[in-house]
């Protein structure tokens, strides 16, 4: 499952318009989905985005969920085009001067560059801000690495203005087409981060999760012969990767004596 | 998967490692790498909820400025030297290998690997600690190979060779050089000294391409260590760990036999031998990492905060093993960790 961050409307209507994603009335912010994919709008700034952030993954429960933050930026004209999509490598948090780095794996053949998120809008050409800025990254990245890890965390910026007078000309329409431009190489970014999360397999399959589950509730276990019996199945099938766990009819035991007999001897077999 | 960015494609910089040798060599080596300016390497390092296997996929490098200590005591994991002055340094942290049982994938939160460019601090501190031993009648002896595979980096990055010329020049010490590279041929040139200690860790093939696929294949690693011999450097062979599967006895016993029939064991400075262990810790947050080798879904004991092998069956197992052993080797020259 892939999320795309966007502040702006405008940002997102040409992706939702692309990936053909339907509005989710469930929740009470902007949420657009089709089955593996959604896009979230945060609203422009910090504030509002940990919470939705939360919600969404709270929502889809996967640890494996990739975020992408796709947005337009001011840039600097020393080191970024206008109209130029870049993946972001840095991030500068310009109140607190922390930094964070989403890592690169997948060659994309998009050009690289770092970012500052800042809290207000700059629109008087200021030029020490010698790379690209916004006013999310930051937050995003530090919502998100709370859920999942650094590799599944992407920015792509597309370099709107240099943050002179150029900014006031920047209109929805002007928004829209700039990420029109970058679909195909959007799309294709989405194609390849999710192989890396292809590779990552969960040792158990949701069967295997359901016959643990079932033998938790039928046995009784303790927590700490739950978490046992978790690591001893994990080893079968990493040993057995064909073999079903065999479907026992187990009867609820009458007392902790053979509650702790059957767990023994169902250990015993699935360590053999 | 042929979309990932080759190795090293991004060389994390820390503020004031810029102009040291090693960091002009790195940054020429990998002329085409991306450049980022970090402010100190645990920004980059110890992010918290990096995936280690995944970043393993496409490493990147880190090039810092280590601040002291520079040199450790010796862990309880590794064998008795004989001598009370056993030390390990760091110079890089994590390796370009990646194996199952490896201790590094649970001690960092990083499959990224730091150079530490500021060599020449590593190597004061050396010198100052062999100065003030107490006991300086006996060797000091220092693995500096320990949280890395030095050698494997050498066709990167010379550092075991100016490792080796700083050792020759120290009176008192004798550094270990831990691999399972088969890059010897780099050093070849350089003139043999008993003050390196050359340690090849050496497996079994089945235990090679299940537990060790990302290093050289075995006949490759017993290559580079008969090459060494050959050219008169102390060499130590290390079956560590032994891993204890069905059948297990019997793979090493032939493996045994064909070290020895491509290797004097005469000519070999000493043998370390150990079963699978690790700290508690770093044990706990492999299998919580959801780790597939099925080395750590295997029933183990802890003894003192260490995982491993139940004593009485460890006990037989190496047993087994120094019985074989001895019949090329002397006792003494047999070091066991049990």
């Amino acid at each position: 499952m892939q999320c795309i961050l966007s502040a702006l409307k405008a940002e997102a209507v040409p992706l939702i318009d692309h990936f053909k994603l339907r509005k989710d009335a469930k929740f009470p912010f902007p949420l657009y989905q089709n089955n593996n994919l959604c896009l979230l709008i945060i609203g422009v700034g910090k504030k509002k985005i940990e919470e939705r952030i939360s919600a969404i993954y709270n929502y889809h429960g996967l640890n494996h969920l990739q975020f992408l933050n796709i947005g337009i930026s001011g840039g600097h004209p020393i080191n970024s085009k206008k109209g130029q999509i870049y993946i972001i490598n840095k991030i500068v948090d310009d109140q607190t001067g922390h930094s964070f780095f989403p890592d690169i794996l997948i060659d994309n053949k998009i050009e690289e560059n770092s970012i500052t998120t800042v809290d207000k809008t700059i629109n008087d050409g200021r030029k020490d801000y010698k790379n690209l800025v916004d006013m999310e990254a930051s937050e995003i990245f530090k919502s998100c690495i709370k859920k999942v890890s650094t590799h599944q965390i992407s920015f792509l910026k597309i370099v709107s203005d240099y943050m002179g007078e150029d900014t006031f000309l920047l209109n929805n329409q002007i928004i829209k087409e700039l990420i029109k431009d970058h679909i195909d190489t959007i799309q294709l970014f989405l194609t390849n981060i999710s192989k890396i999360q292809k590779k990552i397999k969960p040792i158990l399959s949701n069967n295997d999760n359901d016959w643990i589950e079932n033998l938790r509730i039928k046995l009784n276990l303790t927590e700490t012969q739950y978490y046992q019996l978790i690591s001893i199945c994990k080893g079968y099938r990493l040993k057995n990767p064909s073999l079903k766990f065999e479907n026992t009819l187990l009867k609820k035991p009458s007392s902790k004596q053979e509650r702790d007999q059957t767990f023994r001897k169902t250990c015993e077999f699935l360590k053999a | 998967m042929n979309s990932l960015k080759p190795n090293f494609s991004h060389i994390y910089l820390e503020k004031g490692a810029e102009e040291y040798s090693l960091t002009k060599l790195a940054l020429d080596k990998f002329s085409k790498s991306k450049i980022i300016i970090i402010d100190h390497y645990k920004d980059f390092f110890n992010r918290s909820n990096q995936d280690f296997q995944v970043q393993k996929l496409s490493m990147n490098l880190i090039l810092a400025k280590k601040s002291s200590p520079f040199l450790y005591p010796a862990s309880e994991m590794v064998q008795e030297f004989g001598t009370p002055n056993v030390f390990y340094n760091t110079p890089i942290l994590n390796c370009l290998y990646n194996c199952d049982y490896c201790f590094l994938q649970g001690m960092y939160n990083s499959g990224n690997l730091v150079l530490f460019v500021n060599e020449n601090d590593f190597m004061s501190s050396i010198q100052k600690k062999l100065i003030s031993l107490k006991t300086s009648s006996d060797p000091m002896i220092v693995a500096i190979s320990y949280n890395t595979d030095i050698m494997a980096m050498e066709n990167i990055l010379p550092l075991t060779a100016r490792w080796i010329e700083f050792a020759k020049k120290m009176k008192g010490l004798i550094i270990e050089i831990r691999t399972k590279s088969a890059l010897f041929s780099l050093i070849q040139n350089i003139e043999p000294s008993d003050k390196i200690i050359l340690s090849w860790t050496l497996s079994p093939e089945i235990i090679c391409s299940k537990h060790e696929s990302s290093s050289p294949p075995f006949m490759s690693r017993l290559n580079s260590a008969k090459n060494a011999l050959e050219n008169g450097w102390p060499v130590r062979l290390c079956f560590d760990p032994i891993i204890l599967f069905d059948g297990w006895f019997q793979i090493y016993k032939n493996f045994f036999q064909l070290v020895f029939s491509e290797i004097d064991p005469k000519k070999i400075r000493d043998i370390t031998v150990g079963v699978f262990r690790m700290n508690k810790d770093f044990f706990k947050r492999v299998k919580k990492r959801e780790t597939t080798s099925p080395l750590y879904y295997s029933d183990y004991t802890i003894e003192n905060n260490t995982v491993t092998i139940e004593k009485t069956i460890r006990d037989e197992s190496l047993n087994k093993v120094k019985d074989i052993l001895l019949k090329y080797l002397p006792e003494y020259k047999i070091l066991i960790w049990n």
